[in-house]
């Protein structure tokens, strides 16, 4: 071991719960890269964490209703005037009878736009970029998994990363340590906010945080591996993957498609 | 009909909020009482929206209002030290993280909840299970520990933690 300062247990916890300032946060970084054992314990609470998510799935989203029954071994709870429970009830048809509109517009659209897209997949070449197909509604699970990585850390106004960029050499020694990735890549009118440690199917997956001269956060995701190109889109974030001297990478963000796309070539591109 | 019911942002946080607080109650009563977690969540929702306190976090106190309702409810049951129910279903998926977490003390399970999946930081979770900072990481760790139990190879450092079988 060099000289890394000793790391407590409870420090290992809030690192995985991103619960340390900068500096004891990459003070921790530091040790875990000089010690494996720590390193695995780690990752383990982080898939305990993703695991504990993908137990409890969402129950599907329904707004509370004011009229209820109260549990059985809690006390009788005041229930709300019978005018205010109708008044709920009329508001709730009101939006029934909206969304169903809506459903129905919606489901036109979706119609029309199915049938535009069947009619240029049928009577357009492929693209002959050898980088990219240009299909942005095939589910690629790497380009998924950048997309759900932006949408957990990107935003965070907290703590998006675990290592800030300001400590590049750092930075770089962890990276490596743990993911394999010789050197975060540049990319022109970007600037390196920082990084995270994902864990991933074979091991560890980079997550590095790159905020555009619009202050536009985009992430790209490398991993070891050599998987098919591929991009998904989620909302207004959208992802493009592609696979590039053993490591597979993915870039998402909430830009537009050109811009994505322009990232991604260079990236991809000759370095 | 009468005019429309007046909805502030208080309410609307809240119902925003309520899938969340569904999932968080299914997790912390356990796989085979999903309608009393359910109406422990509304329960919950029902209770804050009457009473907005200004400057407080709605959703914040629903968690918490959540984990008092359970925790009364598990007293006057007379399962205070004893686990989640279990469903015979539970037997199958022995090895499953939500069966390890239904059979974990339910002071470990709170505090584990709250942070890994309701994704609250310490102080936020100590405010929300009424419980000191301290206290609350300790019982992460514990549940940590206990999940690590189940993993072949993994041990926690010595003299850290005691695993508790």
């Amino acid at each position: 071991m060099s000289g890394a300062s000793r790391v407590s247990e409870a420090e290992l916890h809030a690192f995985v719960d991103g619960q340390l300032g900068d500096e004891r946060a990459l003070a921790v970084a530091v040790w875990l890269a000089e010690s494996p054992r720590d390193g695995l314990r780690v990752d383990g609470w982080r898939m305990q964490n993703d695991a504990i998510q993908r137990a409890f799935p969402a129950p599907a989203r329904e707004r509370a209703t004011l009229a209820f029954r109260a549990i059985d071994s809690d006390a009788p709870l005041t229930m709300p005037s019978t005018p205010a429970i109708e008044d709920y009830r009329a508001r709730r048809r009101r939006r029934r009878t909206m969304a169903l509109v809506a459903a129905f517009v919606a489901g036109a659209f979706a119609a029309s736009a199915l049938a535009l897209f069947a009619h240029r997949m049928t009577t357009r070449p492929i693209p002959s970029d050898p980088i990219f197909v240009e299909v942005t509604t095939v589910s690629d699970e790497f380009a998924r998994r950048a997309v759900e990585a932006w949408r957990t850390y990107a935003r965070d106004p907290a703590r998006p990363v675990e290592v800030d960029a300001r400590d590049m050499a750092g930075l770089t020694k962890w990276l490596k340590e743990r993911t394999g990735l010789a050197q975060p890549p540049t990319i022109s009118g970007a600037r390196l906010a920082g990084a995270r440690v994902l864990p991933a199917h074979g091991g560890n997956a980079a997550f590095l945080l790159y905020r555009l001269a619009s202050g536009d956060p985009v992430v790209l995701l490398a991993e070891r591996g050599a998987r098919s190109p591929g991009a998904y889109r989620s909302g207004d974030v959208s992802a493009r993957a592609w696979s590039r001297e053993s490591f597979d990478y993915a870039i998402a963000g909430a830009v537009p498609d050109a811009r994505l796309a322009a990232l991604a070539a260079e990236l991809a591109g000759p370095r | 009909m009468s005019e429309e019911l007046k909805s502030s942002p208080h309410s609307e946080a809240l119902h925003e909020g309520a899938s969340e607080l569904r999932r968080f109650a299914r997790a912390l009563v356990g796989p085979v009482s999903t309608r009393t977690a359910d109406a422990l969540a509304q329960t919950a929702i029902v209770r804050i929206e009457a009473a907005d306190r200004l400057g407080e976090d709605p959703l914040e106190r629903a968690f918490a209002e959540i984990v008092r309702l359970n925790r009364r409810r598990v007293r006057e049951r007379g399962r205070a030290t004893e686990s989640a129910e279990i469903s015979g279903e539970s037997e199958r998926r022995e090895a499953s993280v939500a069966n390890q977490i239904s059979v974990m003390p339910l002071d470990e399970r709170e505090s584990l909840l709250i942070i890994a999946l309701a994704g609250y930081g310490y102080e936020a979770a100590a405010r929300i299970l009424d419980l000191p900072v301290s206290s609350v990481v300790s019982r992460l760790m514990r549940a940590r520990a206990r999940l690590d139990g189940a993993r072949p190879g993994v041990a926690p450092r010595g003299g850290h933690l005691r695993v508790v079988k």
